[in-house]
């Protein structure tokens, strides 16, 4: 940025003026989410202050003790990672031929797929229990991920990408003989990369995040996902706050890092020269 | 053209595929049933074995002998084959009993099988005649009109004749039940006890006069029941309720010489045909086959015109996955949804009978669940006040340098953490009482605020934390969105002398433009979807103030067991929310294409 | 019957079958042993000991696997599925809002015929426990364990109000106002009390004893009507009463959804609040406290209406019931059998978290208890009376409803009389389907 036009020395000045207030603000919940976790169980609720007075750092090994959760953490990967697998084959593919390619009818078949984003899950819940434990899949990975392998907002995000794109790449290809399989792998694909961070990334929370369905699909510890421990720590029985914000804390540090790994690819650019070359 | 002469080989293949298919399901379904049945039989001849205190004849004699009694060793305790009896009050097998099922049901069905191969051999025809002439540039009316309905025909004969297989094993299954009940009491059981070695729904007389007192019975069928002349002239009988049929027996009284029927019980069997009836897979498999060859026989016409067929073949490959996915686990379930709404169902009652529109009609009646439908639409409003956030963020975090990056990883935390956990943080933090917001606004003077205690505030309250948890999201869209843009067009517009505003407003909104129309309908839809946020926040209180759609939906299935009202909700909602994006692509994606 | 069951469930199979063999998965193998498959709610150290009794009784019956299968959240819904999908569990945990649910509909086995085969003594079990699982002469669960709703005093803060625990038998409404007035004190002047007497029992579980002590109840004896009970003249005295208590700043802010107050325990044992509304499971919460000596803490019974006298608590049990097309039934009735045993209800003792349901161990547990807690806990179970929910029908809808009438009061200062009236019909409404 070399310019010196006058907008552009004011823009860094609103961004140190605004954001780290703005940082705070979004991020205070979970700083005292991070300081509760650290407290003793009274200490919660009788202190006026917001930090602990001594972190109680065992709260964390007791915690995540408490409940095996090594295993929730293993059975959150292993369902995370296949949704997120799924979702890109999924929605990369379908997005690119609502985008792309002009075939009749596409218009409707998209807002019927679309449509089935408005139908509360809630209500596919049984049915969708009534088939799996008809395939005898309750209680298995298959089960567990077979239902989350397709995500309608992914083939959306995926269209609106493609549709941003430039064609002219493409028809490169396409003149140079290449079949549509293989623009869309080796051009159309790589140039999505931004959007393909994102839908993996919000594939990856959605399905660490999913509570409902794994509830139903499981039975066992064995097969007991994280954010199910974490509402178990918050049933009836317990009251242990700083147990339950330990383990949330805990949840979220993968998600976390996905991010920090992430975001580079959905922040920079698309260096277009680079490829007309 | 390879793509003319494959087209009509697909139809005949599908088309054949789809019949056999379909025949398969109506013959698995039936020996289902028909397995059901036989160990039920055996389950009741067990029943009879211990009413008699371990003889073996009364067992046999209510079977004619077509049971097999095995002792059961000492220690056995696995169930394998076969059904076991115990002595009274012992928790210990003593006898195996099995009954083999009588094959009543003939292999194949004959009608269906003909059907379905006189339309193989006339589509294979067909398809080996278009292989040796080029094919006409039209839709071939003649023989999709055929496919369709000789499909058609396969389904409804296989229908036909497995209802009618059903109804002689329901039959069958109606005579043993009698027999055995006719057993029990000639052992000496009590009629109650004897209708209960049945298996089946029974009630007193006196329960009839109070028909919902009737158990696992729907509420027609008992009061079908009750308005039977009592005791009825023949046996059995049907009753006729809520379109369906119900098989009805009488109760012989317990002493032999009696001849007349007993007043006193009532069996009512339901029929197999009610039960066991393969309707939905044989409908479902005949409807995919139709659907496939029809859209084999839909890509003919584009035959001759190649790049258009290639385009529809190449799309369909590249939806496949997805669709595939869709069709089982999503589109299945919502038609069975729909199915629910039509009728009165619950999770764990046997029979369901058609009501038709009466759900609907109740909850346009309902007030409630219109309060819950405002509620969900002034919640919406919140969308756009996020979304100008969060591209105000998405602009002032762009670049990659170290401070930026861990900026915008804190907004985009409360997207990230457990709802269940954070909900717990919010409760803390807006509590009347005790909670920092509060002790923080009086602190400077300001008055306490009910943030989640007044049914005015706590729906204002709950779009602020929803605003909260989306922003980060939708910045992590729009950064997505932002890279798109290539560079040079912000240098051209510089060296043009653009300023930020201009820039902003010709450079990076048009870019956004496919961005921003997928944030706001994904957006909208899922903010009519609302139900975590308040499933842990506010439970829909107080006083309804924040009851939203889903989790009026969500109570309605899962704390009242009223699915039928939660099935026909979801689709009033889906209405709604269809209506509002339909009007989101006809306003505003016609007008960015044209940008 | 249950052998009829969903429509859609044979076609579902039929369906999965074909998909199946397209996919060429192959199905399990079965297992050579029995497995039994028990459904409960148990969560962190109560699953553990839960599982504690099911090794034992894998030592007692060799070859047979026993799988708990725990729900702390959403237990109901997983239940109901698993028996609409045909495979129920071999044995399931029944709590008593769910009697009629599953009792009614025929989803549990009579274990009548079995009490001499299990070794089931009905006179050494509780006998409003025991109640609340029958119909007739049929028993339809094993009870397992029990909680009345009592009240947990904390006596550092009586004291510092100059109040002496209140004697059992003279106990009334008058004088619980009289000590939580005098407990409520804000000690830093700011205008907001720092200790508060009592908090606000929103829910119907929580105020029905105060109904009930005032002489009325809020259906009619059959359970078939609330208009004329829950707007009647005693379950006004009581809503007044409660609603009388807030609206005299005797209690913190109302929380208006059902889960209440989430620091209500720990202000109370943090010397925040002098009477805490609770059932047995949140003692073993006070358990540390109490025998470290930082909490001095007794329970006594709810005080009763001045000039009435009705129950004063309402009691919440569960029960191990079976299903009658569980897989291995008989197997399933011995487990079962085992599960309400006083060897596992000794071994559950440990937990802590609700009352053995067998009087004799509850007596056991009690006597081996220090602090006298436990004891309290068995005297107070005299004067209690089962759940409305143990036996009428679509009772979480009438629980539901119920809130409203105080809700309506103190959120928008409606008369009691007319909410209460409203509601009442409303029930009248639920109740008649």
């Amino acid at each position: 940025m070399r310019s010196g036009t006058r907008a552009v020395r004011t823009l860094p000045a609103l961004r140190a003026a605004v954001l780290p207030g703005t940082c705070l603000v979004m991020a205070a919940p979970f700083l005292w989410m991070a300081a509760t976790s650290l407290m003793g169980q009274l200490e919660v609720f009788s202190s006026r202050g917001v930090l602990p007075a001594a972190p109680l750092w065992s709260n964390y090994p007791e915690a995540l003790t408490a409940q095996p959760f090594g295993r929730y953490f293993l059975n959150s990967l292993i369902f995370a990672v296949a949704v997120v697998a799924g979702q890109i084959v999924t929605a990369t593919t379908a997005g690119y031929a609502f985008a792309r390619i002009d075939f009749p009818g596409r218009q409707k078949v998209f807002m019927l797929f679309l449509a089935t984003m408005m139908v509360p899950v809630v209500i596919v819940l049984i049915p969708r229990f009534l088939l799996i434990d008809a395939l005898g899949w309750i209680d298995t990975y298959q089960g567990l991920i077979s239902t989350e392998l397709v995500s309608v907002w992914g083939i959306f995000l995926m269209r609106q990408y493609f549709r941003t794109l430039p064609r002219e790449l493409e028809d490169a290809a396409r003149v140079d003989g290449a079949g549509p399989f293989r623009v869309f792998l080796s051009v159309a694909l790589p140039l999505a990369k931004p959007a393909v961070a994102t839908l993996a990334l919000f594939a990856f929370i959605d399905a660490w995040k999913n509570l409902l369905w794994p509830m139903l699909a499981t039975r066992s510890m064995e097969m007991r996902v994280v954010e199910v421990g974490i509402a178990a720590f918050h049933s009836t029985y317990e009251i242990n706050w700083p147990y339950q914000m330990a383990a949330g804390v805990v949840a979220v540090l993968p998600i976390a890092l996905l991010f920090l790994f992430t975001q580079r690819y959905f922040v920079r650019g698309i260096q277009l020269e680079g490829i007309r070359r | 053209m390879r793509g003319r002469a494959a087209l009509p080989v697909l139809a005949a293949v599908a088309f054949t595929a789809g019949t056999a298919l379909t025949i398969a399901v109506a013959v698995r379904g039936l020996s289902d049933a028909q397995a059901a049945a036989a160990r039920d039989v055996a389950r009741m001849a067990a029943e009879l074995w211990e009413l008699a205190g371990g003889v073996d004849e009364a067992a046999r004699a209510f079977l004619d002998d077509r049971v097999a009694i095995e002792a059961v060793p000492e220690g056995e305790t696995r169930s394998g084959s076969g059904t076991h009896a115990y002595r009274t009050g012992s928790l210990q097998p003593a006898v195996r009993i099995t009954v083999p099922p009588q094959p009543r049901m003939t292999p194949l069905p004959p009608a269906p099988t003909a059907l379905a191969l006189l339309g193989s051999l006339l589509m294979s025809a067909w398809a080996v005649a278009r292989r040796r002439t080029p094919p006409a540039p039209r839709y071939p009316a003649i023989v999709a009109l055929t496919a369709t309905g000789l499909l058609g025909a396969t389904a409804v004969t296989t229908h036909r004749w497995a209802d009618s297989e059903l109804e002689a094993l329901s039959d069958g299954h109606a005579t043993h039940a009698l027999r055995a009940v006719e057993a029990a009491l000639a052992i000496g059981a009590d009629p109650e006890r004897a209708v209960r070695v049945a298996g089946l729904p029974w009630a007193t007389s006196a329960a009839l006069t109070r028909p919902d007192q009737i158990w696992t019975m729907p509420r027609g069928v008992a009061r079908a029941l009750a308005t039977v002349p009592n005791p009825p002239t023949a046996s059995p009988f049907t009753v006729e309720a809520s379109g369906a049929t119900y098989h009805t027996g009488l109760v012989i009284p317990p002493t032999p010489a009696a001849t007349t029927p007993s007043p006193a019980l009532h069996l009512a069997l339901l029929g197999y045909e009610e039960t066991h009836a393969p309707t939905v897979p044989l409908a479902a498999t005949a409807t995919a086959a139709t659907l496939l060859t029809a859209l084999i026989l839909c890509l003919l016409p584009l035959s001759t015109r190649p790049p258009l067929l290639r385009r529809t073949v190449t799309a369909w490959a590249f939806l496949a996955p997805a669709a595939l996915l869709l069709a089982v686990f999503t589109f299945g379930p919502l038609l069975f949804s729909l199915w629910i709404s039509l009728h009165e169902w619950h999770l764990v009652d046997p029979v369901h009978p058609f009501v038709g529109l009466d759900k609907y009609r109740n909850i346009i009646l309902d007030t409630d669940w219109w309060a819950a439908l405002r509620n969900t639409a002034i919640f919406t409003l919140h969308v756009p006040l996020a979304m100008a956030v969060a591209l105000a963020l998405a602009l002032l975090t762009r670049g990659s340098r170290r401070a930026v990056r861990l900026a915008r990883l804190a907004l985009f935390l409360p997207g990230i953490t457990s709802v269940v956990a954070i909900a717990v943080v919010w409760k803390w933090l807006l509590n009347d009482g005790y909670g920092p917001v509060n002790r923080l606004l009086e602190s400077v003077g300001l008055g306490a605020v009910a943030w989640l205690t007044s049914p005015g505030i706590a729906l204002v309250t709950l779009m602020g934390i929803s605003v909260w948890m989306v922003v980060g999201y939708q910045m992590v869209v729009f950064q997505a969105g932002l890279a798109a843009i290539p560079r040079d067009w912000y240098d051209a517009a510089r060296v043009d002398g653009a300023g930020a505003v201009q820039r902003f407003r010709h450079i990076t909104l048009p870019g956004l433009r496919h961005t921003l129309f997928f944030v706001l309908v994904t957006s909208v839809i899922g903010s009519f979807q609302v139900f975590g946020l308040v499933y842990v926040m506010t439970e829909g209180g107080p006083l309804g103030a924040t009851d939203v759609a889903v989790y009026h939906i969500y109570r309605e299935a899962w704390e009242f067991l009223r699915f039928g009202n939660a099935a026909a909700m979801s689709w009033i909602l889906f209405a709604v929310v269809f209506a509002a994006t339909w009007l989101h692509f006809r306003l505003l994606e016609r007008r960015t294409v044209r940008a | 019957m249950l052998y009829y069951m969903l429509t859609l469930r044979t076609g579902f199979r039929t369906l999965a079958a074909t998909l199946l063999l397209a996919t060429a998965a192959c199905s399990p193998s079965p297992p050579a042993a029995i497995t039994l498959r028990v459904a409960l709610w148990a969560g962190g150290t109560e699953l553990e000991i839960e599982q504690r009794v099911a090794d034992r009784y894998e030592t007692l019956r060799p070859g047979t696997r026993v799988v708990l299968e725990s729900a702390p959240n959403g237990y109901e819904e997983r239940l109901l599925t698993s028996i609409a999908a045909g495979r129920p569990p071999d044995v399931y945990l029944l709590d008593s809002p769910d009697i009629p649910t599953f009792v009614d509909r025929g989803l549990a086995v009579d274990f009548q015929p079995y009490r001499e085969a299990l070794g089931f003594r009905a006179d050494s079990v509780f006998p409003q426990v025991l109640d609340a699982f029958r119909r007739g002469s049929s028993l339809f669960a094993l009870p397992k364990d029990f909680t009345p709703m009592v009240l947990y005093v904390n006596l550092d803060v009586l004291s510092s109000a100059g109040i002496d625990t209140p004697a059992s038998a003279q106990w009334t409404w008058d004088d619980f106002r009289r000590a939580a007035r005098s407990t409520t004190v804000d000690h830093d002047g700011d205008g907001r009390p720092d200790v508060y007497g009592f908090d606000f029992p929103r829910n119907l579980y929580q105020w029905v004893p105060f109904v009930w002590s005032a002489g009325g109840d809020i259906l009619s004896p059959g359970g078939d009507a609330a208009s004329g009970f829950m707007d009647g003249p005693a379950a006004l005295e009581a809503y007044a009463f409660l609603t009388g208590l807030a609206e005299d700043g005797l209690t913190p802010g109302a929380q208006f959804v059902q889960q209440g107050d989430p620091a209500r325990e720990a202000r109370f044992a943090s010397g925040g609040q002098a009477f805490l509304l609770s059932g047995h499971w949140t003692l073993p919460v006070f358990r540390d406290l109490v025998e470290t000596g930082e909490l001095d803490l007794a329970i006594v019974r709810i005080p009763h209406h001045p000039s009435q006298s009705g129950a004063t608590s309402v009691l919440y049990a569960s029960g191990w019931a079976v299903p009658p097309n569980a897989a291995n039934l008989r197997q399933a009735i011995d487990l079962a059998g085992f599960l309400a045993s006083p060897e596992a209800q000794r071994i559950r003792a440990r937990s802590g978290l609700a009352i053995p349901s067998r009087a004799d161990v509850a007596a056991e547990v009690a006597a081996r208890d220090t602090t006298g807690v436990e004891a309290a806990f068995i005297s107070l179970v005299e004067g209690a009376r089962v759940t409305w929910g143990a036996h009428v029908r679509d009772f979480s809808r009438v629980e539901a409803l119920a809130v409203e009438i105080m809700d309506r009061r103190l959120l928008g200062g409606e008369d009691l009389a007319s909410s209460a009236a409203d509601v009442a019909r409303r029930v009248d409404e639920v109740l008649r389907r």
